[in-house]
């Protein structure tokens, strides 16, 4: 019934992700692991041979590599059972019941996509949980008629790939259940340290965002999806997307940000958006502002000047 | 350092070492099996420091001393082979508020409800304490082998977690020999209390605590067992009176308000206990 999907590269903690399914009260899953061409010292056939005794274990390798969302693809297209789930190789589930509550919710729900809450783990030992989370593929749980019927499908890109695959199946409008447990554990975060310390990272992030966001509604457009979907998911984005050109444009090369938001605010319909919409996502993104210690209110670029900004730029 | 000792004899340990080793702190944790005959657990060497002993001691209680006697770090957790620790933060939430306290008592679940603990497994105890007061284990197979109940009388500092913390498939059968064995581990850990001279006021707490325990067992289930039962408890309940006189009357309310309010004990099926037991 239910497909764990690992895409693996070059991973020292595997071993632990497979743990936590191991010891769960409810094993009766399939876990497929896609390892995307990890480096010859990376040899998993050891710990491989010792979980198969305790899990039904599916292992492909890549033969060259090509991105966490390739290698979740792969693995999509290598089960078959009606709900999937990924685990990223170095988190793990969170309590020993987290698999036997999915399955409850699985049968007795008649959804399509089910949000869990997940907890993040920091280096030193701090937690944030994540409730009502869209952008993560953690602690989420897809019904897999659902991802082919509608050509839900990861891209080859290696950031926002998640982003990419939630916002696309979000914009086909999916019945959507809640799980209220903490179902996964985001763990032991070298990222967290990296990520607020290692502006390359968060520059490179914020390109793939918008290329993602732009490529999911466009997509979705394509696909015959709700234009008003659309235009609300584009909308949101633009005010993430205007930080982040406030807090690179004097420093960084900005011009794909431009390039890929200006394919955003093309894509928008802005009779179809209420006002509110601009409104709550300036409210949702408040992180953002703190982030960027108000320099936009000294950048002398407003919000209004940086759509105008997207409008005129053509490819 | 904590010291995981797990004993038990059941096919599914490990379930046990798996939920150890995706423990937060597992750079903190030592392991310490201890069984009657030699397995291969090579494969989780590569991820857990673990230990195995040996031994011809049948009993479990037996085990758990030989266990506890090689431990090393500052702290000791015992489990039962078979059951895990409920998530990943399990040792973490109790290693976390152990400061100035002796034992962090944590919650246990199993597959209908959740429940709360008292008893051994489940709790985080420091070691230093445990030695100092020379409390031990009863060669026994009962749940706790008298060893929570010395750790009460011998006054160690508890703080109630409130997390979930451990995980058992089944409850333990409450039945004649699962009785039976706590009224021995009981007595075990009264004539140790007694010869050790443990102050009279933790005694008879501890003895009026154990009574109401049993009150609400038999009051729950009338088995045709409870009389033999209650005859086997008559010895150890000998001389609570003594006791009693040094137990201040908010120890007395304090304990009875406890276990009545969790335990819904009917009061006046207690005081009939009380005198057949007793008296």
């Amino acid at each position: 019934m239910i497909d764990i999907i690992i895409p693996l590269y070059n991973s020292k903690t595997i071993w632990y992700t497979l743990a936590s399914i191991a010891y769960q009260n409810d094993t009766d899953v399939t876990v497929t692991i896609v390892d995307d061409c990890s480096s010859k010292e990376y040899d998993y056939s050891k710990i491989l041979d010792f979980y198969r005794k305790y899990l039904d274990i599916q292992y492909i390798r890549l033969e060259k590599n090509s991105g966490p969302g390739v290698a979740r693809q792969k693995g999509i297209e290598a089960t078959h059972a009606p709900y999937i789930m990924f685990i990223d190789s170095d988190d793990s589930l969170g309590g020993v019941d987290v698999i036997s509550k999915i399955r409850k919710h699985i049968i007795v729900e008649d959804k399509d996509f089910f949000i869990g809450r997940f907890v993040e783990e920091t280096y030193n030992h701090q937690f944030y949980f994540r409730d009502n989370d869209q952008t993560w593929l953690h602690g989420k749980i897809y019904r897999r008629k659902f991802l082919e019927r509608n050509h839900i499908h990861f891209n080859d890109t290696y950031k926002n790939e998640d982003n990419f695959f939630n916002q696309l199946l979000l914009l086909h409008a999916p019945r959507v259940g809640k799980i209220e447990d903490t179902l996964y554990v985001y763990r032991n975060n070298m990222d967290s340290l990296t990520r607020s310390n290692n502006y390359a990272y968060n520059y490179e992030g914020t390109i793939w965002y918008a290329y993602n966001i732009s490529e999911a509604m466009r997509e979705a457009l394509e696909d015959g999806c709700d234009p008003k979907l659309v235009s609300i998911l584009g909308t949101r984005c633009l005010v993430p997307l205007y930080y982040y050109y406030i807090e690179y444009y004097q420093r960084k090369d900005v011009s794909k940000l431009v390039e890929y938001g200006s394919r955003i605010y093309h894509m928008i319909d802005y009779q179809l958006v209420e006002e509110n919409i601009i409104r709550d996502a300036f409210c949702s993104y408040i992180q953002y502002m703190l982030t960027t210690n108000y320099q936009y209110l000294l950048s002398g670029v407003s919000f209004e000047d940086f759509k105008k900004m997207l409008g005129d730029y053509h490819d | 350092m904590i010291d995981v000792i797990v004993v038990g004899e059941d096919k599914k340990i490990e379930k046990t070492l798996f939920s150890i080793s995706i423990q937060t702190i597992l750079d903190q944790i030592h392991v310490i099996v201890v069984s009657e005959e030699k397995h291969d657990y090579s494969g989780f060497q590569e991820i857990l420091s673990i230990d195995e002993i040996v031994t011809k001691e049948k009993t479990v209680g037996g085990k758990r001393q030989i266990g506890f006697d090689k431990a090393k770090g500052e702290f000791v957790f015992f489990m039962n082979a078979g059951d895990v620790f409920f998530d990943v933060f399990a040792l973490f939430n109790s290693h976390k508020i152990i400061q100035n306290y002796d034992v962090v008592i944590g919650g246990i679940s199993n597959a209908e409800k959740k429940y709360s603990n008292y008893y051994l497994v489940g709790n985080l105890y420091r070691r230093s304490f445990i030695k100092r007061h020379r409390i031990c284990f009863c060669h026994s197979d009962g749940l706790e082998n008298g060893f929570h109940q010395l750790f009460f009388m011998a006054h160690g500092k508890i703080n109630y977690s409130g997390d979930i913390i451990y995980y058992q498939k089944k409850e333990m059968e409450k039945d004649y020999s699962f009785y039976h064995n706590l009224i021995e581990d009981t007595k075990y850990a009264f004539d140790i209390a007694r010869t050790r001279n443990y102050d009279s006021c933790e005694i008879a707490k501890k003895l009026y605590d154990d009574l109401l325990f049993f009150a609400t067992f038999f009051h729950e289930k009338k088995e045709d067992y409870q009389n033999t039962l209650i005859e086997e408890l008559k010895p150890i309940m000998k001389g609570f009176y003594d006791h009693k006189k040094s137990m201040r009357e908010k120890d007395y309310k304090y304990i009875s308000d406890i276990n009545i309010s969790n335990q819904k004990v009917d009061q006046i099926y207690f005081n009939e206990l009380e005198k057949r037991i007793i008296l």
